[in-house]
């Protein structure tokens, strides 16, 4: 599968005050986004994201290593191919959303009658068609983060990059960025999405990287990673209170008479029969897997300082 | 022909200055002007008009002067600050089409309020004079030429420190630039570190006297146009280069 973004051994040291103390902000980061695929980036607060995606961007020059996109070094035709939302985006206040996202269509040279039928469209898809003629003063945070999105979907992007789409948002806006970044993935576009929104990351992105203190720390498909193996979740009801489990189950949780019993795939056929043989009723029998907060708090643990 | 990222740069720059109402200045200057015929004294009807067309261009020089230091320093700062820059490069544009795209938004803005204050200054000499003296407009070229190239060392200095140490790196080159040709042969003849001095700011700093021509306007003498041509080179030349200098150091800054 060819690659959207590759990142190869990225290092970025940050000189700070005029006695240029260095603080290591990226150390090694090397990642590969597929395209078509969601790649989430996840990792605590100073943990290298932002400075990742600035130098994706071309904001920050790297100190060491090689940024390719679409297979190509960052230049200004290969930017016409990129969109991008940063992280709490701001926007010229005075101007209304059509004509700021005029603006930003200009900058890509985008022919004017092609402009207009673009932001019309992309007003629409972000919901905002009946804002149009407000300024952007007037726009709630939620609103505003749904125009920043549009602003970085202004060229119809191949590669969309956003910094914390969700930050700040109340759970309704952060459902609705998620469904527009699901629909934008649908449409064949590469996503790479930073966020501390464990949850949102997890059902929308396909693969992730785990980074902390400025390297990669855990990467892979999200279906793999939050593969717990071999193990089996046995819910079953109907126990009698004297009711002995089976030994070397590996978590048993009781909730409103019902029993959860996590065992391995070799005893799971003896579990569903001791089960029985109590006469109990099995509920259902399915694979476990970890959510993304629990495979995160594992990997980062109780460090969740930055650098 | 502009490229459509400098036209749209410099469209957002104009738009926002109507926004902050610095057009407003030019209705200021307008009403100044009502105020000062009535303080001149009554000399001859020829002394007046002089008198009266040196203070008005002295007033409208200031103004202008004061817009291009004002539009200028807070162009680059502001939108890093704002973050706004961000939405901007990370589209296909060249930095130095930003700081072009700025710099030309500016001039448009200066231009447009320097014209108007000619007109202005135009309207009242000959309404109280009954006297069409056409070298205000070569008064008030010569303005927007100086302010062009304030307006540029401005533009250099934003993206190296903030406005407020720009607003004061201004007001210096405006007076060393005032100043040097004066000064500078005295400079010269000093001898050790003023003659150094001297020869720096001498090949350094654009002369900005080069552009006072407002005894000459007030005594109604018309400026030779090779003049005018002359100055607009200097003024493109020492503009060119100061720009080329901040496209440089805004391309090596990091973001």
């Amino acid at each position: 599968m060819d690659t959207a973004l590759e990142l190869e051994n990225l290092a970025k040291t940050y000189k700070i005050g005029w006695r240029g103390i260095e603080r290591k902000a990226v150390v090694d980061i090397s990642l590969a986004i597929p395209t078509g695929t969601v790649f989430g980036l996840l990792g605590p607060n100073g943990a290298g994201k932002t400075t990742t995606i600035k130098m994706a961007v071309g904001f920050l020059r790297p100190d060491s290593g090689r940024i390719s996109i679409f297979g190509q070094a960052n230049s200004l035709k290969i930017r016409s191919r990129i969109g991008f939302l940063p992280e709490q985006p701001y926007f010229y206040p005075h101007l209304t959303a059509e004509k700021a996202l005029d603006f930003y269509a200009r900058l890509f040279y985008i022919k004017k009658a092609v402009r207009q039928e673009r932001v019309r469209l992309l007003l629409d898809t972000v919901g905002l068609s009946d804002s149009a003629n407000l300024p952007l003063q007037k726009f709630s945070k939620g609103m505003l983060q749904r125009f920043g999105i549009a602003q970085a979907l202004v060229n119809n992007p191949d590669l969309l990059i956003v910094d914390e789409p969700a930050s700040g948002l109340d759970p309704i806006g952060q459902v609705e960025i998620r469904k527009i970044l699901t629909a934008l993935n649908a449409e064949g576009k590469s996503i790479l999405l930073s966020s501390h929104y464990l949850s949102e990351v997890e059902n929308i992105c396909h693969e992730v990287a785990i980074i902390n203190k400025g390297t990669v720390i855990s990467r892979g498909k999200v279906k793999n990673l939050l593969d717990t193996g071999d193990t089996y979740a046995v819910i079953a009801s109907s126990l009698p209170t004297d009711w002995q489990p089976i030994k070397l189950a590996t978590k048993i949780e009781r909730v409103n008479g019902m029993v959860r019993m996590v065992v391995e795939k070799h005893r799971l056929d003896r579990a569903i029969e001791n089960i029985r043989s109590s006469g109990g009723f099995i509920e259902g029998v399915h694979r476990t897997t970890k959510t993304l907060e629990q495979l995160f708090m594992e990997i980062i643990g109780g460090d969740t300082r930055g650098n | 022909m502009i490229r459509v990222a400098i036209r749209a740069i410099a469209g957002n720059v104009i738009r926002e200055a109507i926004r902050l109402k610095i057009v407003y200045v030019t209705v200021l200057f307008a009403l100044l002007l009502f105020s000062i015929e009535p303080m001149i004294p009554s000399f001859k009807v020829g002394l007046r008009v002089q008198l009266f067309q040196d203070i008005a261009l002295g007033v409208a020089y200031i103004a202008i002067v004061i817009l291009a230091i004002a539009l200028s320093v807070n162009q680059v700062p502001s939108e890093i600050e704002r973050r706004t820059i961000y939405n901007i490069f990370s589209k296909p544009v060249r930095r130095s089409d930003f700081l072009i795209g700025k710099y030309i938004g500016i001039l448009a803005v200066i231009t447009a309020c320097a014209f108007i204050m000619g007109l202005a200054v135009f309207g009242f000499v000959f309404a109280y004079f009954g006297k069409l003296s056409y070298g205000i407009f070569q008064g008030i070229c010569m303005m927007i030429f100086e302010a062009a190239l304030i307006s540029a060392f401005a533009t250099l200095i934003s993206t190296l420190t903030s406005p407020i140490i720009n607003t004061c790196a201004c007001l210096l080159f405006w007076f060393v630039g005032h100043v040097k040709s004066n000064e500078l042969a005295v400079m010269l003849d000093s001898g050790g570190a003023g003659r150094a001095v001297g020869l720096v700011l001498k090949y350094l700093l654009p002369s900005l006297d080069n552009f006072n021509i407002s005894e000459a306007v007030a005594r109604g003498i018309i400026v030779r146009p090779s003049f005018m041509l002359e100055v607009l080179l200097y003024t493109l030349a020492f503009s060119a280069v100061f720009l080329a200098i901040a496209s440089f150091s805004l391309s090596r800054r990091e973001l």
